[in-house]
């Protein structure tokens, strides 16, 4: 026999598909390989059904949907374009690279890098509809929204923030859809506006962490800052 | 065919072929819904967008899963919210198993969540996206040697938990 038991144990945690010749050669060899093949089978089987965790119906059907509705390849260049254009900013600021992350001095850096990131496509994803996950994504950072903004966000989706995870919204206004970022455990200076390539934003200071309100130069984001700052409210509050 | 129609079904086939993967794929490592819906949808859109430059529809998988694990570690950058304890994460049940059948899976289902991330991921990897060991070691650029050992480490961890839980059996 050309290997023993306990080597024969270790392919099988390693790789209990195997077809190589030599593997299934030695599995019916003698009783205990037999033995040890059947528990492995029936171990594997287990772990097959324990991680095939049931896919929501949905699922695909609205992926699909979303890349119907999104604009596709016409548009690349001029994304690429812009975020050709970003880079060089971000470069000349000095801000630092690692891995397929980008760390900010600023949160002022921050909001245009990711408005620049996705803030157009997450604009055209959002289809006027209420959004109905609200409640779920938010939790996590242990805040809800109050009805009165609740009511107006027609899509929520997690993104990363300087500190960590946060969530960015879409709300439809009388002068068109404007984008919030919600920045659980950033500090800014209440109020600050910020300009970049004909957007501008205000960053709202909240009672557990910040927002940033992204619309374009004829939307006066400013005008949403008492809205924004009085509704990301405790989730044991009454409103 | 228009050219926007053959992208749009090119898109539907690899959907239909690794959607439903990518998803579990992406609920294993965020152990969160709402996130994992959030994490799929975001790495669908960014194939769409790029789906032009995917030479080859054999190599969509990997494609796929490149995407995902870019997507998870920008989302993830940096700390994340607890959202939920491994122990609260609840899944449908199978509704044909035995009683005693989802008492096992359940527990598995939990030990997975607790493996370290450097053995639970080469283990879906093999077990829910189908990879080889050479497949891994590629996708996670490390080691054939490395990716067999976190392997077998994984899966000797999954049974030690089991037995310390009480499952008794074979496994």
């Amino acid at each position: 026999m050309s290997r023993n038991l306990s080597e024969f144990i270790r392919q099988l945690g390693t790789d209990p598909a195997s077809q190589d010749p030599e593997f299934l050669r030695v599995r019916n060899s003698a009783p205990e390989f037999i033995q040890a093949a059947n528990d492995s089978a029936q171990f594997e089987r287990m772990l097959a059904r324990a991680v095939a965790v049931p896919v929501p119906e949905h699922v695909l059907a609205d992926l699909k949907e979303t890349a119907r509705t999104t604009t596709g390849g016409a548009t690349r260049w001029r994304y690429y374009a812009m975020a050709a254009g970003l880079l060089l900013v971000i470069t000349a600021a000095g801000i630092t690279w690692r891995m397929s992350a980008v760390k900010f001095d600023s949160v002022e850096q921050y909001v245009a890098y990711h408005y620049h990131h996705d803030g157009e496509d997450v604009l055209a994803r959002a289809d006027g509809q209420s959004a109905d996950n609200i409640g779920e994504v938010l939790s996590g950072f242990k805040v809800k929204l109050a009805p009165g903004l609740a009511g107006m966000v027609s899509l929520i989706k997690f993104c990363p923030t300087p500190a960590g995870m946060g969530a960015h919204l879409v709300v439809k206004t009388a002068n068109g859809p404007v984008t919030i970022i919600f920045m659980p455990d950033t500090l800014v200076a209440d109020g600050e506006m910020l300009a970049f390539d004909g957007m501008q934003a205000q960053l709202v200071g909240l009672g557990r962490g910040s927002a940033a309100v992204i619309g374009t130069s004829s939307q006066n984001v400013a005008e949403l800052h008492y809205l924004v700052q009085s509704s990301f409210i405790s989730p044991g509050s009454a409103a | 065919m228009s050219s926007e129609a053959w992208r749009q079904e090119r898109f539907n086939a690899l959907a239909n072929a690794y959607g439903t993967d990518l998803y579990r794929y992406a609920l294993w490592m965020c152990a969160n819904d709402a996130l994992a819906k959030d994490l799929v949808q975001e790495t669908w859109l960014r194939a769409w967008k790029a789906l032009d430059r995917l030479n080859s529809d054999a190599a969509g998988k990997s494609w796929l899963i490149t995407i995902l694990r870019r997507e998870f570690a920008r989302t993830f950058e940096r700390k994340v919210p607890k959202f939920a304890d491994v122990n609260t994460i609840e899944v449908r049940e199978d509704s044909q198993s035995e009683p005693d059948d989802r008492v096992e899976i359940q527990l598995l289902r939990r030990n997975i969540q607790k493996l370290p991330p450097r053995y639970r991921e080469p283990l879906l990897l093999q077990v829910v996206m189908g990879y080889s060991c050479d497949e891994i070691a590629q996708q996670l650029a490390i080691s054939k040697s490395a990716v067999m050992t976190q392997l077998f480490r994984a899966r000797e961890q999954l049974i030690q938990r089991l037995q310390q839980d009480g499952v008794t059996g074979n496994v």
